[in-house]
């Protein structure tokens, strides 16, 4: 029952925070953060339980209509579990930043955590069709986050996020239903699927394989499917970015992983280039766009699709390397991008802008920020010693293996140099040079603001430092999966 | 030998191996202690790198007899799986104990000369933390003997160049250098990153120990790529043309930073590796190597010539000479660039402590406001004047020898590339003096101030003089006399003492200082009244560094803004716009629907109206996105399909 307890926790604080009168805001936020605590906590104890040599584990199995064998059916593996771990670890987090959410307390902390249980649903759910749940759980909740609580042209934002996500998930939605439907499927267990991936036609599986990639593509995003990403991220409020950069974004990529690469797998290697030269484009094109933004939080969402290319360069190259660097990426992304959008927030929250160029000089004003705001610019630039390089070198170095993937693979390089560009850029603008004098007033971080951020700055200097923490539970199951897809075996 | 002294000594070497994790391991804890804890230590905070330094320093010479008697210390531990091709550590043989010693003591020399120097300055234990880091990661880069631990350690230094650029980071003009050091280092990074990528997917290993079997086993154009790969990323570091842009700018630091990082420990990194790598690099690309050294080194010194800020006179000098390091290198002479580097390193990081002595006393940098600083300052005038002629090569001096033995290598290999470096020699005595001259002798024009300028305390003239006795003597340990240097790079043989060269080099000091003295100091135009047209000209360029960054503004940098700038309206207009299109196209069709509904339809066909509206009933549901409806499509069409299915 472990996992589904997961699931189970931050169902109970919901009716928990639903149950409470609207007056009482501490105990809202108390239930909200103890519910995220707790699941943190007992996802750390499945880490410590977890054997990664044994492939999928803790499942549990649940028939729930049998007529068309679908099933309630979780468990984890090594593709999945670091993908718990972040959701759960940022899940907390974004809860502590979001003490500052000023209205609605109650709406809003029912539908965070019903937006947790989304996630971890996706990331849990062993069956498509639970899978396909979940997924669209995700959406509803993180609709409201933007729609209610964001800034700017929340409803615009909010409603293009949720359409166009939708209309991605009906091409998946399609693919799901067409493998059920194939007389060798009739299943919507993903590993029974898998098993009999090499079985189903090519044809068949290309034409299902651009149906998932729709799906998951716009989720990533993966060029030209991007543009609601940075609207969606500018208006969300600070816990919404973080959770929707953070591990919103890591549900497309893993889709690949768990879904199109094991089921699909002869399409899978005849996508290869094509997955390949969208990384390479994300990755520049994103740098490139990125580099011309002149709002904070802007700048990071086009970040994010530029550090999102590495994963799918990973991806591509269908190697040992490439496809360990892809899942330290989408895990370290998830680390650094929250802590920057936790950065953006902290920001924002003090001088009601995001606009780079107002700021100016704050280093001396606010050290502690200085010094956080510089270790995440560094981390994200792929500085050497923290989680992004790790990642970042060995997605290149797969990538360069595949001889067809050299050429994207010297210019995605091109991304790295644009990167420190557009970083050192934010640093300079904001802490930089002579300070304004609008912001004589401005006050460093708070206690709750830094106990946000530090475990995010531990673990992006752990997993820089020691990689092997991540890459010793992923790595034998994507040893598997790569025989799997290569080999049949 | 018996049984217990073999195990004595075995235990010993075990002992002496871990002892090579701390040699960037205590610079590494005392930059974890000050950042954290800086502001509590307050002035002890310098007192703590100094130590950790002090310490590294000390664990480097306790190694030394085993590195001498040729052997190589080793430490490793797993880093990534599989462990096979991923197992990094430290290896110490004779070509890095050198950059180690060097390292080790100069930084702790500079440590303390740093207390002196700042001060009064408010982030005082800021600067130590950085300096601290910096340290770690320059002996981390220094001992890997793996590719990509080499890589950390060369980023991380560029890092902590980029921090301690920035460190008056209040003054827009050194946030700027700042930036610029750093991405103009990280263009050469990629390609480095590249050549490793290649490397490691072509070899199948990145060690240093592999890389002589490798350099037999891969084609000879593989290996050329491979290594101009590696040389861009040395290029970038050690401020090769074209990638030498972010030098000069760098002075915009601190001027201990300037000593030991723009002088002697970090840009000498790129021709460490090369030196490290060597067996990759074929004749070809040693042609390049040596062609891109030459040119730094001609074209850097013209610009020393010009220039009027002492700093930036120091910045083209220090330019110059890695040029010659480079040069060397490409004649395939590594000890005799090893050799430079190594000497160049003292008598380099003291010229820059002198000009921050002389900052110090003046709050003055510019050459026209200062002059007959003798009188006040003996102390760092005479270690100054030491220092210039080291540079400039007088007979005895470490500089000497170690430009000789480049002379020498240049002499045995390429009597184009000998004239050449003659050449640059000349200029190289001429800078150098020139600037002694005009700083320390002539007409006090500083006495403008307040209060006569002062000799600089004793915490700074002390490391001073250290590093002036080794400006003066260090070259000793590679002359004709003394051959443990070259001993320690596997080279046995004694080099004679080439009279020709001697002879040739002492011309070239004296023309280089009456070049001085007459052009620099007294002023006097040389040319023949035709020729001083070209000669403005030509003056002209030198002193506006040939345009290069004015170029690289114009040709690079702005179209590359423009591009990115049309990029984020490509996106905006064109991907967005389509997005938003569709979506009005949706309603839209949504509304003209209704609205044939409502004309044509309705009333007239009841039957088909009703289906089209049901029709888009089912769409509306799709729009409004409540999820119970949607499921229950989804269900609907599940149970629907399958039916049409099985028929």
């Amino acid at each position: 029952m472990t996992l589904t307890w997961l699931l189970l926790v931050p169902f109970i604080g919901m009716l928990a925070v639903l149950a409470l009168p609207r007056s009482s805001v501490k105990a809202i936020r108390m239930v909200a953060l103890g519910a995220t605590g707790i699941v943190l906590i007992m996802s750390l104890r499945l880490l410590d339980a977890f054997d990664p040599s044994l492939g999928l584990q803790f499942e549990e199995q649940v028939s729930w209509i049998p007529q068309l064998a679908i099933f309630y059916r979780v468990g984890v593996d090594g593709l999945s579990l670091p993908m718990v771990l972040l959701t759960t670890l940022l899940s907390f987090l974004a809860c502590i930043g979001s003490f500052s959410i000023t209205d609605r307390h109650k709406e809003y902390f029912a539908l965070y955590l019903l937006l947790e249980i989304g996630m971890l649903g996706t990331f849990l759910a062993i069956d498509l069709f639970l899978f396909y749940i979940f997924w669209e759980i995700v959406l509803v909740p993180m609709y409201f986050l933007i729609g209610m609580w964001g800034g700017g042209r929340r409803e615009y934002s909010a409603f293009k996020f949720f359409v166009y996500t939708l209309a991605g998930s009906l091409f998946m939605l399609l693919a799901i239903l067409a493998l059920y439907l194939h007389p060798q499927g009739r299943t919507f267990d993903m590993f029974e699927l898998a098993a009999k991936g090499h079985t189903f036609p090519v044809a068949f599986q290309q034409l299902l394989f651009i149906g998932f990639f729709l799906g998951f593509a716009i989720k990533v995003p993966i060029f030209p499917f991007h543009t609601w990403l940075p609207d969606a991220h500018v208006d969300a409020p600070t816990p919404g970015s973080v959770l929707l950069a953070g591990v919103l974004l890591k549900m497309g990529a893993y889709g690949f992983f768990r879904i199109s690469y094991p089921i699909l797998p002869e399409a899978a290697q005849w996508f290869s280039w094509t997955m390949g030269l969208l990384g390479a484009i994300n990755i520049v094109y994103g740098a490139f766009v990125a580099m011309a933004q002149t709002d904070f939080k802007r700048l990071v969402a086009y970040s994010s699709v530029s550090h999102m290319g590495f994963v799918l360069l990973g991806l591509a190259s269908l190697t040992s390397e490439g496809m360990n660097g892809a899942m330290l990426q989408m895990f370290s992304h998830g680390l650094l991008t929250g802590g920057m959008f936790l950065l953006v927030g902290v920001l924002y929250d003090r001088a009601h802008t995001r606009e780079l160029a107002a700021f100016g000089g704050l280093g001396a004003k606010l050290p502690k920020y200085a010094a956080l705001l510089i270790f995440f610019s560094l981390g994200s630039l792929g500085l050497p010693g923290l989680s992004g390089f790790v990642a970042e070198f060995l997605s290149l170095l797969g990538a360069f293996r595949i001889e067809h993937l050299q050429v994207l693979t010297m210019i995605s390089v091109i991304g790295i140099v644009i990167a420190a560009a557009y970083m050192l850029k934010v640093i300079q603008q904001i802490l930089l040079g002579p300070l304004n004098q609008k912001w004589q007033a401005l006050s460093d971080m708070n206690a709750r603001e830094l106990i946000s951020l530090v475990p995010l700055l531990l673990l992006v200097l752990l997993v820089g430092l020691y990689p092997r923490c991540l890459l010793d539970l992923q790595s034998p199951t994507i040893q598997q999966l790569l025989a799997h897809i290569l080999f049949g075996k | 030998m018996d049984i217990f002294l073999l195990g004595h000594v075995a235990a010993w070497a075990l002992l002496t191996t871990q002892l090579l994790l701390l040699i960037p391991g205590l610079p590494l804890v005392a930059f974890a202690i000050l950042i954290t804890l800086g502001r509590r230590l307050g002035r002890r905070s310098a007192w703590l790198a100094v130590a950790a330094l002090l310490g590294s320093f000390l664990c480097t010479l306790y190694i030394a007899p085993f590195v001498f008697q040729g052997n190589q210390l080793e430490v490793t531990w797993a880093w990534l799986v599989p462990a096979s091709s991923w197992t990094i550590g430290f290896a110490v043989d004779g070509l890095n104990w050198i950059i180690l010693f060097v390292v080790t003591l100069i930084g702790t020399m500079i440590a303390i000369y740093s207390i002196g120097y700042m001060h009064d300055d408010p982030r005082f234990s800021r600067f130590f933390a950085y300096f601290s880091l910096f340290c770690a990661s320059m002996l981390t880069l220094v001992m890997a003997n793996h590719f990509v631990l080499l890589y950390v350690g060369w980023e991380l230094v560029g890092l902590c160049s980029y921090l301690l650029i920035s460190f008056w980071f209040e003054k827009p003009a050194a946030a700027e250098a700042g930036r610029k050091a750093f991405l103009t280092t990280r263009v050469g990074d990629t390609g480095l990153l590249l050549g490793i990528l290649l490397l490691a997917t072509t070899a199948g290993t990145l060690q240093f120990g592999d890389l002589r079997s490798v350099a037999e086993q891969l084609p000879a154009g593989l290996l050329t790529l491979i290594s101009v790969l590696v040389f861009i990323g040395a290029a970038g570091k050690s401020a090769q043309f074209p990638l030498h842009v972010w030098l000069p700018d760098a002075m915009e630091g601190p001027t201990p930073v300037s000593a030991l990082i723009h002088a002697a420990t970090m840009v000498a990194a790129g021709v460490y590796l090369v030196a490290r790598t060597l067996p990759l690099f074929t004749p070809e690309s040693l042609q390049i190597v040596l062609v891109i050294g030459l040119i730094t080194h001609l074209f850097a010194g013209t610009v020393a010539l010009t220039q009027t800020d002492i700093k930036r006179i120091l910045a083209y000098s220090t330019l110059s000479q890695l040029g010659l390091m480079m040069t060397a290198l490409g004649l395939g002479a590594v000890s005799a660039a090893m050799f430079h580097l190594f000497t160049h390193a003292f008598f380099k990081a003291l010229l820059f402590l002198g000009a921050g002595s002389v900052i110090h006393a003046t709050h003055e940098q510019e050459l026209s406001k200062l002059g007959g600083l003798r009188k006040h300052m003996p102390v760092t005038a005479t270690l100054f004047l030491i220092a210039s002629l080291s540079m400039g090569g007088l007979v005895f001096l470490s500089g000497f020898w170690s430009k000789d033995a480049i002379l020498i290598a240049a002499r045995h290999t390429s009597p184009t590339v000998l004239w050449l470096l003659l050449a640059g020699a000349v200029m190289t005595a001429a800078y150098s003096l020139r600037l002694y001259w005009r700083c320390f002798h002539g007409a006090a024009h500083a006495s403008g101030h307040e209060h006569a300028p002062h000799e600089s305390p004793l915490i700074m003239t002390g490391p001073m003089t250290l590093l002036g006795v080794g400006a003066a003597l260090i070259g000793l340990l590679g002359s004709p006399w003394n051959h443990e240097f070259f001993s320690l790079l596997g080279e046995h043989e004694a080099h004679g003492l080439d009279v020709p060269i001697l002879l040739l080099s002492t011309a070239v000091l004296v023309t280089g200082a009456l070049l001085a003295w007459v052009v620099g100091v007294q002023r006097r135009n040389l040319l023949p009244a035709g020729l001083r047209p070209l000669g403005h000209r030509l003056y002209g360029w030198a002193l506006n560094k040939y345009y290069v960054d004015e170029a690289y503004q114009r040709w690079l940098i702005a179209p590359l803004l423009g591009l990115m700038q049309a990029m984020a309206r490509v996106d905006q207009v064109a991907i967005d716009g389509t997005v938003n299109n569709v979506g009005r196209f949706g309603r839209w069709t949504g509304e003209t629907k209704a609205w044939i509904d409502r004309v044509f339809v309705d009333g007239l066909v009841n039957g088909v109206a009703l289906t089209v509206r049901g029709f888009g009933g089912v769409l509306r549901w799709v729009q409004t996105g409540i999820v119970q409806q949607y499921l229950l499509i989804v269900v609907v069409s599940v149970v629907v399909l399958s039916f049409i299915m099985r028929r």
